[in-house]
């Protein structure tokens, strides 16, 4: 009996990708994004080059995160062996496969920097770090050729892994094989260590070397965090516009929103329990090299970031979520997923702008705030555009996945 | 009706084949929980038990007289107790001289010990939370007794703080008691955070723990009931006394029940309170070891402040306390009859999972201190990392490194997670390792001080050693009462996720 | 749940029927073997509009709620109250010593500095929030009460093990004697019998 009600719920239409609909969105975003682009270029002259690069850079590290975060959660699921969460792990599939998007929308500033000698990364530039002890020390590590290398290491793995999970699982669409299920499993379990330590790399070279006297053993837990949950963030809203369209309707019900909902608020309190600690040792410690860090973040205006950052990214959605009523209400978890990737990006300008601030704008600058507000149209723009074509390319659910039943019968007791 | 004497009945099916071996799956696996068929759940209770059976068995290890091993076990690990309280009237009587500590490292076994129980303590909590907000079914094996495990682990842990401040009849100035003296503690103080994280945790998961237990302590009080009210004459309480022994339980269980009845009404507010204890127990877990880390990260001695201290310790704590479930659970399974359907061979397994990644996770911590030491710029802080591999305590570095990181590493290789030795063997390296982590961290930082006055070495004495053995009776003690008097599992849960459990009959096994 | 339910001396509420006996009657039980069935019977005694009745189970039996036709419980708003309960004691206790009744200079911080605050008020937000939910649950199912009405009756004993029993209680507005009985045992129930009140 449960076999035929899972047929009807797997019919055509439910689970076909809603080509006309993504084409329409898909259209409308890429145009948003190319507008971002535009204004984003217009900014770097009006405004000013870094300012305008160092927004682009912090939201085409966003969205690199959340590609990242969708990957880690594909390879959790296939760990822990997860049945509930078949009927949803397709779209944190397509998620995980905008990696080489992700992945080119954050080559151009370096590629940029590189070239031009370092107005982000100023340890590129020979002439800012001459005569600094502590670069001297640092330089095996911060120099060109050997970034270069790990950025290719970083590209490497994570093109590969993604691309080795999203084929085992689309092959298994075709053949019905269930042993590929375990092939994933194994891929996740040699993949998760490459995945924690190029991630922490790339961070401490993509975000913490824009600073480069500052450190935190914690920085690549950190840019971890804000990925795990932007990501569960996305896929909550991904799934509001799909089933928009009429599509996996009973495949995604309210329990797997509620257990979405869940994951999206531990992750919340994971985020905050990752920045407090950090920001707290550093604060309570108080060592010059790393302090400059937070008390640059204290001053000049970005206190009220700050502050936005710690009662926007923690405690309202903290106490929003405590509500079951909210997780299990399809428009109230979007509305709260909307803005918990809102604050994603506040998180990620945060990180990236009170650098280039240092020597040129003393403040935050409420003037510059319409390239920042480019540079995230334009970055988001491109990468849910492609997404929405992604999600289009085939079918909403992994089809023939040994466990789909279990997802389909999946409630929440207590 | 069933049988009085518990196993007899399961003994006597088991002894006429009227149990079947195996299960699903096919007859090449150790037992057919090992299946790895994605299609097919493996089952949590093996041997296709009844829910009778399944009470009788579970009961049966607190009312019958365990194996010939309890006693002799019973007896070694209270004298050892009974040592750790003679040590510490020792030191209490003398001063903290007695312990190895000198001016240059002022603290050392104490707090080792400290952080290594309270590390243990955190695996239970994180099976029954963590894993319960993450639906993994297969923890109603283990919970229970991890559960009590933590308990254990926290009384040995919450000892060392007390007695290390010298003179303990002070110890309650850590407390914010009005006095005449009109002082407070201080709030902005880690060591007083340690006061209230640890007490915080011990009170929570002692109400997990006894929350857990109230529907098992009323089953057993109902069958002790129903001997009494079926037969008149039993065995005796004691030989000298009209006493009878299932007179003392049926009070004694049935006082801890708080007159349970097994409502529907009832289970459906108490599986309610149960997952808002998992609920807030889970941060509780991540903030007990983040603040006992704090301990130390807040200073600015090299080798301790570095951000990652709060999740590396709580990965650690985990990683440790798991090893210490494998070391109490697999001589378990193999002592009592019948254990192994309970504690399948895909727990060890899973638990051995657990073990090589958060083995790993530990080692990641050590790649970013190290990286981080030299990236930083600051040579002390390097100085610190390389006079701990190079140093006078390079023995100590390389034990913990070899047992947290590389001996996991042999559970990439099946063969080795299904393998009972093996995981005996890693879980004591890795008990061994994450003491020796501790140790480290604490002992090497503080021989190397900023200033060389502050150089120095440590050694431990007899009474540190003596200590810390006894601390292990203690724990063992305390686990053996546990095994021999209370439910050693969560019977109810068991049930709920046996096959039988579902209302509308689908043949689902396993979690999802 | 009446007082007279933990004060014994009180006079019980009385539903006016007697046992053959002569003693006041509680309520009528029924046993059943299987979690199916059991269900199934819950559904059919909610039905038949009865609201003072329960089932016993050895475990928790997922989704009998809406079997039963029971309301969501209020326990985790107990539990939210304690735990914000906790942290506005912790605060207010913290900053009132700290900050004002004994300032003291530690490492430079401010004496206003909320940041060292935290862990304390974290702890203690958790540690109300789990006494509140567990003596909340505890309050809520009228617990403890060692003594009860079906503890006399022996086949009720083996609930803890494998049974599963409804018992319908007499003072129920639908309660029959002979109707209810008849419910049960259309209900599928075995042994049903009159319980002592």
């Amino acid at each position: 009996m449960s076999q035929l009600a899972a047929n009807q719920l797997l019919s055509e239409e439910n689970i076909n990708p809603p080509t006309s609909a993504a084409a329409r969105v898909s259209g409308m975003l890429l145009g948003l994004g190319t507008l971002g682009v535009a204004g984003t270029i217009v900014g770097s002259f009006v405004v000013g080059q870094s300012y305008a690069m160092a927004s682009w850079h912090a939201m085409a590290m966003a969205a690199l995160a959340i590609t990242l975060g969708a990957m880690f959660w594909v390879m959790i699921f296939h760990l822990t062996m997860s049945g509930w969460s078949i009927t949803l792990r397709r779209q944190f599939e397509n998620l995980m496969k905008m990696m080489p998007i992700a992945i080119a929308l954050v080559a151009p500033v370096l590629i940029i920097e590189i070239i031009s000698g370092g107005v982000l990364f100023k340890w590129m530039n020979p002439a800012v770090t001459a005569g600094d002890p502590v670069f001297a020390s640092k330089q095996p590590y911060l120099n060109i050729p050997f970034f270069v290398i790990r950025w290719m290491i970083f590209v490497t793995v994570w093109m590969f892994l993604s691309t080795r999970l999203w084929n085992l699982s689309t092959r298994q669409d075709i053949t019905g094989d269930k042993w590929l299920s375990n092939k994933a499993r194994f891929t996740s379990s040699w993949g998760m260590p490459l995945f924690a330590l190029t991630t922490a790399f790339a961070a401490f070279d993509w975000l913490m070397s824009l600073d480069y006297h500052f450190f935190s053993t914690m920085w690549g837990v950190y840019y971890f965090a804000g990925g795990v949950f932007s990501s569960i963030a996305t896929i909550i809203v991904m799934l509001f516009f799909i089933q928009r369209t009429g599509r996996l309707e009973g495949l995604v019900t309210n329990e797997h929103r509620h257990d979405l909902g869940k994951l999206l608020f531990g992750f919340t309190v994971f985020w905050s329990y990752i920045a407090f600690s950090q920001y707290f040792l550093i604060w309570y410690s108080n060592i010059p090299e790393e302090t400059a860090f937070m008390v640059l973040r204290e001053q000049h205006g970005w206190r009220y970031v700050t502050l936005t950052l710690m009662w926007g990214h923690f405690i309202v959605p903290f106490v929003i979520l405590l509500f079951a009523g909210i997780k299990r209400n399809k428009t109230t978890l979007t509305i709260l997923a909307v803005w918990m990737l809102l604050m994603h990006l506040v998180d990620l300008f945060w990180i990236v702008l009170p650098n280039i601030h240092v020597g040129e704008l003393r403040t935050v600058n409420m003037s510059g705030l319409w390239v920042n507000v480019s540079a995230a149209l334009g970055v988001f723009g491109i990468y849910f555009g492609l997404l929405a074509r992604r999600v289009a390319s085939g079918p909403l659910v992994p089809l023939k996945d040994p466990r789909m039943p279990e997802s389909l019968h999946h409630r929440n007791y207590v | 009706m069933s049988s009085l004497t518990p196993d007899q009945s399961i003994a006597e099916q088991i002894a006429s084949g009227a149990i079947a071996g195996g299960g699903v799956g096919d007859s090449s696996l150790a037992d057919a929980s090992l299946n790895d068929d994605p299609s097919v759940r493996p089952p949590l209770v093996l041997n296709n038990r009844s829910f009778h059976e399944v009470t009788e068995i579970i009961s049966g290890y607190a009312e019958n007289r365990p194996g010939k091993w309890w006693l002799p076990l019973f007896l070694i690990s209270s004298s050892l107790a009974g040592v750790c309280g003679l040590m510490i009237l020792y030191l209490v009587t003398t001063g903290v001289g007695v312990w190895g500590l000198n001016n240059q490292v002022d603290w050392a076994w104490d707090i080792t010990n400290f952080v290594f129980w309270i590390g243990i303590g955190h695996a239970g909590t994180l099976i029954s939370a963590i894993l319960c907000l993450f639906k993994q079914k297969w923890r109603t094996a283990v919970n229970r007794s991890a559960e009590a495990m933590t308990i254990f682990a926290v009384i040995c842990a919450g000892m060392f703080p007390g007695i290390h401040v010298g003179r303990i009849w002070a110890i309650w100035y850590v407390f914010p008691i009005p006095n005449y003296n009109y002082i407070w503690p201080n709030f902005r103080s880690p060591l007083l955070w340690d006061v209230f994280a640890v007490s915080t945790y011990a009170t929570v998961s002692l109400l997990f723990w006894y929350m857990g237990m109230i529907p098992d302590l009323a089953m057993l009080r109902d069958r002790a009931d129903k001997r009494l009210r079926l037969n008149a004459d039993g065995p005796r309480f004691c030989p000298f006394f009209r006493l009878r022994a299932d007179t003392v339980r049926a009070y004694a269980y049935g006082f801890l029940s708080l007159g349970w009845r097994f409502s529907s009404r009832h289970w459906h507010r108490y599986e309610k309170a149960y997952l808002v204890l998992a609920g807030i127990s889970t941060p509780l877990v991540l903030s007990v070891h983040s603040i006992v880390s704090f301990d130390f990260a807040t200073s600015i001695l090299p080798g301790w402040h570095t951000t990652i201290f709060p999740p590396y310790f709580v990965a650690g704590a985990v990683f440790g306390g798991f090893a210490m479930v494998l070391l109490l659970l697999i001589p378990a399974r193999e002592l009592f009859p019948n254990m192994k359907d309970f504690v399948t061979m895909r727990h060890v397994e899973n638990m051995a999972k657990i073990l090589l990644l958060t083995g790993s996770m530990v080692g990641f911590a050590y790649t970013m201190e190290f990286f981080i030491a030299w990236y930083g710029g600051n040579e002390f802080e390097l100085y610190a990392f390389k006079n701990r591999a190079l140093g006078p305590y390079w023995w100590a570095y390389w034990t913990m490194i070899s047992c947290n990181v590389l001996s996991p590493q042999l559970f990439w290789v099946k063969k080795f997670r299904q393998s009972i030795p093996v995981v005996l063997f890693v879980a004591m390296a890795v008990t061994t390792g994450m003491w020796f982590e501790r140790f480290v961290i604490i002992v090497t930082s503080l021989h190397r001080a900023f200033l060389p006055g502050e150089w120095g070495m440590f050694f431990p004495t007899p009474v540190d050693i003596l200590t810390f053995v006894g601390s292990c009776g203690i724990f063992l003690t305390l686990f053996l009462l546990f095994l021999r008097f209370l439910p050693v599992f969560a019977v109810a849960e068991l049930k709920a996720v046996m096959p039988q459990a579902d209302p509308h009959g689908h043949d689902e096994q396993g979690g999802d | 749940m009446a007082l007279s339910d933990y004060l014994p001396f009180l006079p019980a509420s009385d539903s006016g029927y007697v046992t053959p006996e002569g003693e006041s009657v509680f309520g009528i039980m029924a046993e059943f073997e299987t979690t199916p069935q059991a269900y199934k019977a819950c559904e059919h005694v909610r039905d038949a509009g009865y609201t003072k009745w329960d089932l016993h189970t050895p475990f928790p039996i997922h989704g009998i709620e809406d079997a039963m036709g029971m309301k969501s419980t209020i326990l985790p708003r107990i539990a939210a109250i304690g735990a914000f309960a906790g942290v506005g004691i912790a605060l207010v206790g913290q900053y009132w010593i700290t900050a004002i009744d004994f300032p003291f200079v530690v490492q430079g911080k401010d004496y206003w500095a909320w940041q060292p605050l935290v862990p304390i008020t974290f702890e203690l937000g958790v540690l109300l929030c789990a006494f509140t939910s567990l003596f909340g649950m505890l309050a809520l199912n009228g617990l403890p009460r060692w003594h009860h009405p079906l503890f006399k009756k022996d086949r009720f004993l083996d609930v803890s093990d494998d049974r599963f029993v409804i018992c319908i209680e007499a003072t129920d507005k639908n309660f029959d004697p002979a109707k209810t009985k008849a419910l049960l045992e259309e209900a599928g129930g075995k042994h049903i019998d009159l319980v002592e009140a």
